[in-house]
């Protein structure tokens, strides 16, 4: 029986968690209690992550589809197809999506093939969550707890309940909080002392009202946001803590949302993921599933490469399909929502012929005769 | 032999980095050696003093990695003994509260104490990692990466810094400011623990030497072979020595007295708290995950009409209510539930209450006596 710190990969504020593994599997989580951010206290999530490990769609081997159906091909073969094949589109008809699920280390490996065959289509998924406005200063999650006044947009304490401690733990210090949401949920009820229903964020942040702006501009006080998520609603809500002097801490949607958009992969929201799909005729996707969310435009895709963990609802669509390495599989980093980057750990070897993301976009680099200029995680690290 | 000794490892590198006279490490590499054990389970020290891990050795070279104490990893092994050790025959050093979740775990047929060495591990407390490095940045002004070595002396937290240079500051002072051993600690009245084969510690030690108790026939077994086969070395403490022991343990159980009346009387939340409390709750199910006695292969709290769906909080009467019922008479104080809770609810406040209520009908001791808990006590 072995225990190994790692971090969470569920969400982006970047818990710390403890690994058990016995006989050469991850057998559960462990309390990490040397980890600033939670102090080894998890979410239910957290404490489920390493579940992915032992999927039952876990992907071992590079798949093509011939006639409707996949068949097991060689890293070799399915390599070899997929460098033909770029090498035979126009670079404004191919488009690559990173993920936000996936390292620093691996979103730069994709950003680099991209620059290196002149593809401007690449771009990282946010689906419904806040953009990160990388020229903007925001708040630490330590800062939470200092707050006397905090204004909340979304659902804190089920989504990400250790920002959800932060905010207890201020308001057992006195703290005001205010949440405001366009779902109404007990247990942000219960935990703020108002709730405001909304049925538009941009109506409320155009006129806020005065005894809230008073609170936050005489306070020390605090946006923090999950619900949030068109560019209008970021930009309200920042001009809102400038106008008001308030700190703010905007909460991204994976692991490392904001790491993969710091590494210089654009972050698309829903419709501009759908656009980018909509635009190409080949398109090679690491580690994200836009079939749930639009599954029509993946279909009119001529060739599709889906690099994922698992058989996922995109993945079935794909012409070819390559098995990579999940987080407790590979070394790397996760940057959190507060841009505070940290270290993951290998923990496990990855099933059948999987590989780390970053290898296999080096790997056919190398099949095209494209040198990306590193071999190592060690490589990527020094160049970001 | 008498129950009381002085006990010096024969090895240099163990009595070099270990605590004290290295007894505890010496006492595993014998049984490693000799492979009386399939391996020892016991803390190492991780990235810095506050990064405790637990880790299974089977080699006994790697022992000195588990050397010395950490007195801010508040961990405990009962769980992971039952979860994934419990085919196997180890030894473990145990804290008061590990010792008592291995015994209550044994009455429950979730362990079997023939397969375990349990070396005790005289214990004041322990302080959470993260409250321990802001504490050290408050109070002793220094970055709390520079600190090499903790210990617990004279009812003082002192630190030793990389430039060799020590601090003290009362404990006493520590806790009012919020700060010091976790709140479970502070109450707890078993410092040392004779539930445990042998209970060593520096309590009434010289120098260079650990103060043992021997505490059951395993134990002496345990100290007459390794002196026998040369891996420790004993004499007899003075009378001075056991005086000063006796003296530690009862200012401390004292103080841990006072503790309970402050936190579970004079400070104990009110019912309107307690709501707020439960009110945060997000249904993890960390504490009861945590809680190294809990072990129902299928839990009532995952049953649908208490799950509702997913529905937080829960209601407290069901969800609480059951874990409650099911631990509370059993509970051993060692605060794991509320160490994991995300949301900070003082859960081993209302559990030991009730566990001394129940003490008080019973008088049943969790973890000490050997009878079975009331609930379970046909007889």
């Amino acid at each position: 029986m072995k225990i190994i710190h790692t971090i969470c990969p569920c969400c982006s504020v970047g818990c710390g968690v403890d690994l058990i593994v016995k006989d050469n599997k991850v057998v559960g989580t462990y309390p990490y209690k040397r980890h600033p951010i939670n102090e080894g206290k998890i979410c239910l999530n957290g404490k489920n992550s390493y579940k992915i490990i032992y999927h039952e769609k876990r992907l071992k081997k590079p798949l093509i589809k011939k006639n409707g159906e996949f068949v097991e091909a060689t890293w070799d073969e399915a390599l070899e197809l997929i460098g033909n094949k770029l090498k035979s589109y126009n670079p404004e008809d191919i488009g690559f999506i990173a993920s936000g699920k996936c390292t620093n280390e691996d979103n730069y490996a994709l950003k680099k093939f991209a620059e290196a065959l002149g593809i401007k289509n690449i771009g990282h998924c946010i689906c419904n969550s806040p953009k990160v406005c990388l020229d903007k200063e925001i708040a630490s999650i330590d800062d939470i707890e200092n707050a006397e006044f905090i204004l909340v947009f979304g659902d804190v304490f089920g989504i990400n309940a250790l920002i959800g401690r932060r905010v207890i733990k201020a308001k057992e210090r006195g703290a005001e909080v205010i949440a405001v949401d366009k779902i109404e949920k007990e247990i942000v009820k219960l935990n703020s002392d108002e709730f405001i229903k909304v049925n538009d964020f941009v109506e409320f942040l155009n006129n806020p009202n005065d005894e809230m702006v008073k609170k936050l501009k005489e306070k020390n006080s605090i946006i923090i946001f999950n619900a949030l998520t068109k560019e209008e609603e970021c930009d309200l809500a920042y001009k809102l803590a400038e106008k008001t002097n308030s700190k703010i801490l905007p909460i991204a949607k994976h692991c490392n949302t904001v790491g993969a958009t710091m590494v210089g992969v654009p972050a698309l929201n829903k419709d501009e993921i759908i656009n980018l799909i909509k635009s190409v005729k080949c398109l090679y996707i690491m580690g994200e599933n836009p079939a749930l969310i639009d599954d029509k435009a993946l279909k009119n895709v001529e060739f599709l490469v889906v690099q994922d963990i698992i058989m996922s609802e995109t993945a079935e669509l794909a012409d070819v399909v390559l098995p990579s390495a999940c987080w407790a599989e590979k070394e790397g980093t996760f940057t959190n929502t507060e841009r505070k980057t940290q270290k993951i750990n290998k923990v496990v070897n990855p099933p059948g012929e999987a590989l780390e993301d970053w290898r296999i976009i080096k790997n056919l680099a190398e099949k095209m005769g494209i040198d990306l200029g590193f071999s190592s995680i060690e490589e990527i690290q020094k160049n970001f | 032999m008498d129950k009381y000794l002085l006990v010096q490892a024969t090895d240099e590198e163990i009595l070099k980095n270990a605590e004290c006279g290295g007894a505890v490490t010496a006492l595993f590499k014998y049984l490693l050696d000799k492979k009386l054990v399939d391996g020892v389970l016991a803390l190492k020290k991780g990235e810095d003093i506050y990064d405790g891990i637990p880790t299974f050795i089977t080699d006994s070279n790697e022992l000195i990695k588990t050397a010395g104490s950490l007195h801010c990893a508040p961990t405990n092994f009962g769980k992971l003994i039952k979860n994934y050790l419990a085919d196997k025959r180890i030894a473990v050093s145990v804290k008061p509260c590990d010792a008592m979740a291995i015994r209550e775990l044994a009455k429950l047929k979730q362990v079997n104490l023939d397969n375990i060495y349990m070396i005790g591990l005289n214990c004041g407390g322990t302080i959470s990692p993260i409250t321990a490095m802001k504490m050290i940045e408050l109070f002793y002004e220094v970055d709390p990466k520079d600190v090499v070595k903790e210990e617990i002396d004279k009812g003082k937290f002192i630190i030793e810094l990389k430039n060799g240079e020590h601090k003290a500051i009362k404990i006493d002072e520590l806790e009012e400011k919020g700060y010091g051993r976790r709140k479970n600690c502070q109450r707890c009245e078993l410092k040392i623990p004779r539930n445990a084969d042998l209970a060593c510690g520096n309590w009434g030690a010289e120098e260079g030497w650990t103060f043992v108790e021997i505490c059951s026939e395993k134990g002496r077994e345990l100290i007459e072979n390794a002196e026998r086969e040369g891996y420790i070395k004993i004499k007899e403490p003075s009378k001075k020595n056991i005086e000063i022991r006796e003296k530690i343990e009862k200012i401390m159980i004292k103080l841990a007295k006072s503790f309970q009346k402050k936190h579970l009387e004079e400070e104990y939340p009110s019912i309107e708290k307690w709501y707020e409390y439960w009110n945060r709750c997000i249904k993890c199910y960390g504490c009861r995950d945590a809680c190294p006695i809990c072990f129902c292969k299928e839990c009532r709290l995952e049953a649908d009409y208490i799950d509702e769906n997913g529905k937080i909080p829960p209601d407290p009467i069901m969800f609480q209510g059951i874990r409650l019922s099911h631990i509370s008479q059993s509970c051993i104080n060692c605060g794991q539930c509320e160490d994991a809770c995300p949301m900070d609810i003082p859960l081993s406040y209302i559990f030991h209450r009730m566990q001394l209520k129940l003490r008080n009908i019973y008088g049943y001791i969790p973890g000490v006596d050997n009878k079975m808990p009331p609930l379970f006590d046909f007889e």
